[in-house]
């Protein structure tokens, strides 16, 4: 019974912190070393109730009614996080797609994409992000999307064929299963080998990647555009899909989206920014640009290692800094915020590549300053 | 969850302290439970950004 509960992977991130996965709901936990032996104590199918507290009493000088309540805290999280959890999306299967629809070709080097939108709301959620890659419509694509909505459901399907379904309020899964879908045909990858795809921004210097991440609204996308106006290569603004055969991040070639706020800090470095229609009804609630790659998607890298990820927080009330963070600060951004995939070889790969990322926390309210230190961690590679 | 989360401007911060259901191990030291995403997605909207309402 308690091998059952098990966690499947448990592995040293460091010194003192540990992580945990635990196969049967896909559920990772950051824990303390000591914690990690107690659970590990805990599993040992010798050790009974009592010999637990015998040993906790001797070892650690728990009184019983502590050494109990551990005792009932482990075996309770066990139990817990083996509970699966509901799903997210819906899979109301559908083959036919509507009559009418509008249509969008797209190039990426020597691929084609076609996708049929059935209104103009479903379009705004892909199109912007893409027309940097628009080109006249052909019959001659590699591949077809259908995007449309029935009832309160979004469907996507390709080739023809049903890939997903979502209820309107979460279109940003139909949005997240595209960008994975698109990014899978343009570097002709096996769908099946991606290990997680993360609510992150990747910027490169062309040698290596360094990805940024941070809650909703604390500047990842315009430091983006500064480092890029800075001679840096945004490899991917807001999605960042990592390949299992060379554990590199691969580029996902959408326009890297601009809120209203930053339009202004942006205009002394980024001549045309004016120039870039504003979007006024997307998703985001507040006016948006997009805001092409300066160099051409074909003369550009597929994909690079990655050895760095920078929690960024622009903060005016605060000094600006650029210092070491411990990986649970990361994780815990970074886990709940992106998706990693449930098989276990997957996992194992995404834990073996983050004990060998450096983390790190900017906090700035200083153009220069960040781009200064973000030259700096790329020359100290 | 997240849904809910969103509704009532619970931060994840805010969300992982309320976990204090294992408060013996939490005592102990880092003890962070972490769900990733069932499925991959892009940002998701602000509250009251469906453009399909």
């Amino acid at each position: 019974m308690r091998t059952n509960l098990s966690p499947k992977l448990i592995h040293d991130i460091n010194e003192d912190t540990v992580l945990l996965w635990f196969e049967k709901s896909n559920r990772y936990v950051v824990t303390s070393k000591v914690n990690s032996n107690l659970i590990k104590l805990y599993m040992n199918p010798d050790e009974s109730r009592d010999s637990f507290v015998d040993n906790l009493s001797t070892n650690f000088q728990l009184n019983p009614i502590q050494a109990n309540t551990l005792y009932d805290d482990i075996s309770g999280f066990l139990k817990d996080a083996n509970i699966e959890r509901e799903e997210d999306v819906i899979s109301n299967k559908v083959s036919t797609v509507p009559d009418s629809y509008i249509e969008h070709c797209y190039k990426f080097s020597d691929s084609i994409v076609c996708i049929r939108y059935d209104s103009e709301i479903l379009k705004g959620l892909v199109h912007p992000q893409m027309n940097h890659h628009s080109i006249e419509n052909t019959s001659n694509y590699d591949v077809l999307f259908n995007v449309f909505k029935l009832n309160d459901d979004l469907h996507l399907l390709k080739n023809g064929v049903h890939i997903g379904s979502y209820k309107t309020d979460l279109f940003h899964f139909l949005q997240g299963k595209f960008a994975l879908e698109l990014t899978n045909t343009i570097h002709k990858k096996d769908i099946n080998n991606w290990v997680a795809t993360f609510h992150a921004s990747t910027i490169s210097n062309g040698k290596e990647s360094i990805m940024i991440i941070g809650d909703s609204g604390n500047g990842k996308s315009t430091l983006s555009v500064l480092l890029m106006a800075h001679g840096y290569d945004i490899l991917c603004d807001d999605f960042t899909p990592l390949y299992e055969d060379n554990l590199e991040l691969y580029r996902y070639p959408a326009a890297t989206s601009i809120k209203k706020g930053a339009f202004d800090a942006l205009k002394p470095y980024l001549k045309g920014i004016d120039l870039l229609k504003t979007h006024t009804n997307g998703p985001k609630k507040v006016n948006i640009k997009y805001v092409p790659p300066v160099i051409s998607y074909e003369s550009l890298p597929a994909s690079f290692e990655c050895h760095k990820i920078v929690y960024v927080k622009y903060d005016a009330s605060k000094k600006d800094h650029l210092s070491f963070v411990s990986p649970e600060k990361i994780l815990e951004t970074l886990i709940p915020d992106s998706w990693i995939s449930p098989e276990e070889s997957h996992a194992l790969k995404f834990i073996n590549w983050f004990k060998n990322v450096k983390c790190y926390e900017l906090n700035y309210n200083n153009n220069d300053f960040a781009i200064s230190k973000f030259k700096d961690l790329f020359e100290e590679s | 969850m997240k849904k809910l989360e969103s509704q009532n401007q619970i931060t994840r911060k805010e969300a992982i302290t309320k976990m204090s259901k294992y408060a013996a191990l939490t005592a102990i030291g880092t003890f962070i439970i972490l769900n990733p995403k069932q499925a991959q997605a892009s940002s998701p909207p602000d509250p009251g950004g469906n453009p399909f309402d």
